[in-house]
């Protein structure tokens, strides 16, 4: 989804939003996650470079690990340590004890984010269901 | 290239969530503090070790051992740098337990400067330690959230202050304190 707003907090909550919108997500543990995940950044800043963030949080309640992508043309602000906004967010919400999965999906991720093909495609898409074709046609 | 400094270790991650965000982080934030060119190979590949995104995508997982290699001027003191910090769990404090260790603050700062061989002093107020000695430190009162300046000499001070001065600005990574210092932290 385009992301409508340039403050980390709201984009944030918006792609929670889009996943309870999505029944993937209990709505009542909107407000949890997104806690757990601003307690997160406060630790240091889940942005990893190249305009890219992964705020995430692992918490009781979630059954699956969910993936929630947004994209900022005009770019978020993330106290990124390069300085740069972030336009590529990738939202990861996991249950308690999935340490081995977890780890796939962020590698996962950051496989995507290498390749370049995937950025300046994603950067064209017109909506959610062509990003959604684009990764699993990459992510293989 | 020949008669180049190279130094490598192997690692052990000793992290039950694997090689995930923060200790990635820790690793390149530490790493790119020093002139070497570093690399690191895991089963999965071999990338730069300086690089957030390719580091995560080596998915290191709990239990794998990766070799890093640091070639340059300060290929010996990056890799000590970064020994320290994989044996201490890239500082995430996600499965210690801090009540038994209320003085790890202390004992990352001095197990960092003790990978230099400048001379280093923290300063702290009026009151000067040896920032090598944990007993020193600990006579200091020195607090996570406490700002020590340090007075260095040697061949390796600038790496050495570029690592204290993070160690300082992070609360020297003890969790529960950079949640409450905040905007401060990286």
């Amino acid at each position: 989804m385009e992301l409508a707003s340039r403050e980390r907090d709201d984009a944030i909550r918006a792609l929670l939003e889009q996943l309870a919108e999505a029944n993937l997500m209990e709505r009542r543990l909107v407000e949890p996650t997104l806690q757990a995940i601003l307690d997160r950044e406060r630790v240091g800043s889940t942005a990893i470079g190249r305009g890219v963030a992964v705020p995430h949080a692992r918490l009781e309640g979630i059954e699956k690990t969910l993936v929630a992508f947004g994209y900022s043309s005009a770019g978020v602000a993330f106290n990124a340590l390069d300085g740069e906004a972030v336009h590529e967010i990738f939202l990861v919400v996991a249950p308690r004890a999935s340490a081995g999965e977890y780890i796939e999906v962020m590698q996962r991720i950051t496989r995507l984010i290498q390749d370049q093909d995937f950025r300046r495609f994603v950067s064209r898409a017109r909506c959610p269901a062509e990003v959604v074709d684009l990764i699993a046609e990459m992510d293989l | 290239m020949a008669g180049m400094n190279e130094h490598s270790a192997e690692l052990t991650i000793e992290n039950r969530m694997g090689f995930h965000v923060r200790p990635v982080q820790r690793f390149a934030g530490i790493a790119r503090l020093f002139k070497a060119d570093v690399e690191v190979e895991m089963r999965k590949g071999r990338v730069p070790g300086k690089s957030i995104i390719n580091l995560m995508s080596l998915g290191g997982r709990h239990g794998d051992k990766m070799k890093v290699t640091a070639r340059g001027d300060d290929a010996e003191q990056c890799i000590k740098a970064l020994t320290v910090l994989a044996e201490d769990r890239f500082f995430v404090e996600d499965n210690i337990d801090v009540h038994q260790r209320p003085s790890r603050h202390i004992e990352r700062l001095a197990a960092m400067a003790s990978c230099f061989r400048s001379d280093i002093t923290a300063v702290l107020d009026d009151k000067a330690a040896d920032a090598k000695d944990v007993r020193a430190l600990v006579s200091l009162g020195l607090r996570p959230t406490d700002e020590p300046r340090f007075q260095m000499r040697g061949e390796d001070a600038e790496q050495a202050q570029a690592v204290l001065d993070l160690l300082v600005c992070s609360s020297f990574y003890v969790e529960d304190q950079m949640v409450e210092k905040g905007s401060k932290t990286r």
